[in-house]
């Protein structure tokens, strides 16, 4: 990725679309996909399927530098130059598996927290703030709690609170999602696909990857399945192999 | 000729391969002759006896840890700017090399005290500090056999490397300063009065085979990097076919 | 996007508050401090002229080994629990978010250390005219012990072996500082003044506390890719 700023006013202010070419990862010695094409633009959802273990966290964890690629290159979509990764992440809100949040920490204060870091909050942002996106999602009495004492699903619904946060201020317009409805019940998915809605009809954009197909929403949605990208080549030359020793054991 | 074909462990490999026995065989013979010339022209100093023979390995061995201290931070700059596979490997391949040679001063070091001053281990600034070199070349083979995802391994061993080589010059003035303070014993041969010719000569082969050592067993070794990492590529399988 | 004073400030309240939360931690360290100094008239007998003789050298020792303690609390536990991703992922300047953190670690853990010094100075019966020279070295110094472990934590993040290994890779690195810190009270013990000795260390806290966040944010990218 070239140094280029010229995508990143595009970016800050409304985004453009990220494009991603050729791009390939390897988790270790095994490569978990090559030749990956995606495009995304303003508006646009890119849902990543695929089975366990297929690349999808790696993907989305490779678009803010937090994996390496092997190869391949992103790119704004207006400008067509490549973007500087910092200037991509200051664009972007990773939610990853990790519950990210502090557990020492109350549910007001990890999110306060986050917030910041999201750029939703200037700093001392008044309490009323946080405790209307804590109402908003359903944890107006989990307020005080100690994140380490809430449910699997109460964390989930905190990370909510967050994307509620940060849609008031929309500076992050790419959400980039990883299992985001994974220990949410009906209530909580509901309210996932409703923030999700929200911000892309502003213009937002979001890449999900998740095991189970959601349905929802409307705007352009492109599905795509990560095992179309798994390398094929080795998988024949073991067999190829395998073959060769055979009638070498045989001879 | 463009150098940097070889930039790639494909086309770096049957080089490597090549040049290796004519490394190999200049340290047997630069070794043979400075030993000779050590051990067999070099007169007899008149106020250490035959122990300061020592120094054609002691002081080829700290020069030699040293040096390649430095040739390891350098390919490690092109390790962290340019990502180049092939620098990581070179500074793994060395690194092995450069430990043996501090051990190697420091254990030479440690003979030549005993008869000369009286102990076993005297905390000269320049042992000293060939210990913490020592140490820190432990260090980074350490950091590297820990970490179990390749490219992390070479990017942390390069950073740590960096870290290093810019402490050495601190870590050195300080040693000195700190022996000159506790008015230390000095192992220093350039202090001492003129060394007669067939004395420098005789470090000065003795120096050239360490390094001819350096760069054959270094060689070797990434060789053997080269066909482990790349052995899912074609021509390593073709190879070990 | 926060600037990189808000950063460091966000950082720094940060983890202030979570040490408030696990007092424990600081406790640890300080009582590290201690019991190690504790070790060294145990091991060498409780004559005056000896204790006063190391009395420096010990204290310096034991505190380059209790900053060395509170290192793993510096970014593992951010690490496991999705917190320090989510810190790289965000785009803010993570090198002043990572100076934010060395330096709650050092008014946590270092800082204490300084203070409770004229105690253990009385113990080793060192000249009280020496006490405040000590101070001031170990003032200057512990900064400079943390930022050098910062750097090596962030490099064996998340390894099995990572206290082990850091200490490793730190005492080498520390060497400089050692020297120079327990120099300044043999120094002044002799008649000479501790001055240079006191100036190279503030040279080093300061050129440790402008590049170490830099140094240790590569190193923390390194790790987390």
């Amino acid at each position: 990725m070239t140094r280029e700023a010229a995508a990143l006013d595009a970016i800050e202010i409304e985004f453009d679309g990220l494009t991603g070419q050729d791009l390939a990862l390897s988790r270790g010695d095994r490569r978990l996909f090559e030749h990956l094409h995606f495009k995304i633009e303003a508006g646009g959802l890119l849902v990543l399927l695929g089975p366990n273990g297929c690349g999808k966290s790696s993907l989305l964890r490779a678009l803010i530098g937090l994996a390496p690629l092997q190869s391949g290159q992103l790119s704004g979509s207006r400008s067509g130059s490549s973007i500087e990764p910092d200037a991509l992440r200051r664009a972007t809100l990773f939610q990853g598996h990790a519950s990210a949040c502090k557990g020492e920490l109350s549910a007001m204060e990890n999110l306060a927290l986050s917030a910041r870091l999201d750029d939703a909050l200037i700093d001392r942002a008044p309490k009323s703030v946080l405790s209307d996106a804590l109402a908003v999602v359903g944890l107006s009495r989990q307020r005080d709690i100690e994140a380490r004492r809430l449910s699997q699903g109460q964390r989930q619904r905190l990370h909510l609170a967050r994307l509620a946060l940060a849609l008031r201020t929309q500076t992050r317009p790419l959400w980039l999602m990883d299992e985001p409805s994974a220990a949410l019940d009906d209530a909580g998915t509901a309210l996932l696909l409703q923030l999700l809605d929200t911000h892309l009809s502003r213009g937002g954009a979001a890449i999900v990857a998740t095991h189970l197909p959601i349905s929802t929403t409307r705007g352009p949605r492109t599905v795509l399945n990560l095992q179309d990208f798994a390398p094929k080549r080795h998988a024949r030359s073991v067999q190829a192999e395998m073959a060769e020793s055979a009638c070498a054991d045989g001879s | 000729m463009n150098l940097f074909r070889y930039a790639a462990p494909q086309t770096f490999y049957p080089l490597a391969q090549r040049l290796q026995p004519f490394f190999a065989v200049a340290a047997v013979l630069l070794a043979a002759a400075g030993l000779y010339v050590g051990f067999g022209l070099a007169p007899t100093d008149f106020q250490q006896g035959e122990v300061y023979r020592i120094i054609f390995i002691h002081v080829p061995a700290a020069w030699m840890a040293m040096f390649i201290y430095l040739v390891m931070a350098g390919y490690s700059v092109l390790t962290l700017v340019w990502r180049s596979r092939l620098s990581a490997m070179m500074t793994r391949a060395l690194a092995p090399t450069g430990a043996l040679m501090a051990a190697i001063a420091l254990f030479t070091g440690s003979i030549w005290g005993k008869p000369t001053w009286g102990a076993w281990w005297v905390w000269d600034a320049r042992l000293t500090s060939t210990l913490v070199l020592l140490f820190l070349y432990l260090g980074y083979l350490a950091l590297v056999s820990a970490i179990e995802d390749t490219q992390r391994a070479d990017r942390a061993g390069a950073l740590l490397l960096l870290v290093g080589v810019v402490n050495v010059p601190i870590i050195y003035f300080s040693v000195r300063w700190w022996n000159t303070l506790h008015q230390g014993a000095s192992v220093s041969l350039t202090t001492a009065p003129k060394m007669a010719q067939t004395m420098l000569t005789g470090m000065l082969l003795m120096s050239l085979a360490a390094w001819m050592y350096s760069i054959a067993t270094a060689l070797h070794r990434v060789r053997t990097l080269i066909l482990d990492r790349e052995r899912h590529t074609r021509w390593v399988r073709q190879l070990t076919r | 996007m926060m600037d990189p004073s808000q950063a460091f400030m966000w950082s720094l309240r940060r983890d202030l508050g979570l040490a408030l939360r696990r007092p424990a931690d600081g406790l640890n360290v300080l009582g590290f401090f201690v019991l190690a100094c504790s070790m060294f008239p145990l091991a060498i007998g409780p004559q005056r002229e000896w204790l006063m003789r190391i009395g420096a050298g010990a204290i310096w020792v034991a505190a380059l080994l209790a900053v060395m303690m509170a290192l793993p609390r510096l970014f593992e536990h951010d690490h496991g629990d999705g917190t320090l991703d989510a810190m790289v992922a965000s785009g803010q300047p993570l090198a002043a978010i990572v100076a934010g953190k060395i330096m709650a670690a050092w008014l946590v853990a270092g800082l204490p250390l300084v203070l409770i010094t004229p105690l253990l100075a009385m113990a080793f019966s060192l000249p009280v005219d020496s006490i405040p020279i000590l101070m001031a070295a170990l003032l200057l110094g512990t900064p400079v012990l943390m930022c050098i472990g910062a750097i090596a934590s962030a490099l064996t993040l998340g390894l099995k072996a990572g206290p082990t290994l850091v200490t490793l890779l730190c005492l080498p690195l520390y060497v400089p500082v050692l020297v120079f810190g327990a120099g300044a009270v043999e120094a002044h013990q002799s008649g000479l003044q501790g001055w240079a000795h006191l100036a190279l260390l503030a040279a080093g806290m300061l050129l440790a506390g402008l590049v170490a966040p830099f140094v240790a944010s590569l190193a923390l990218r390194i790790s987390v890719e």
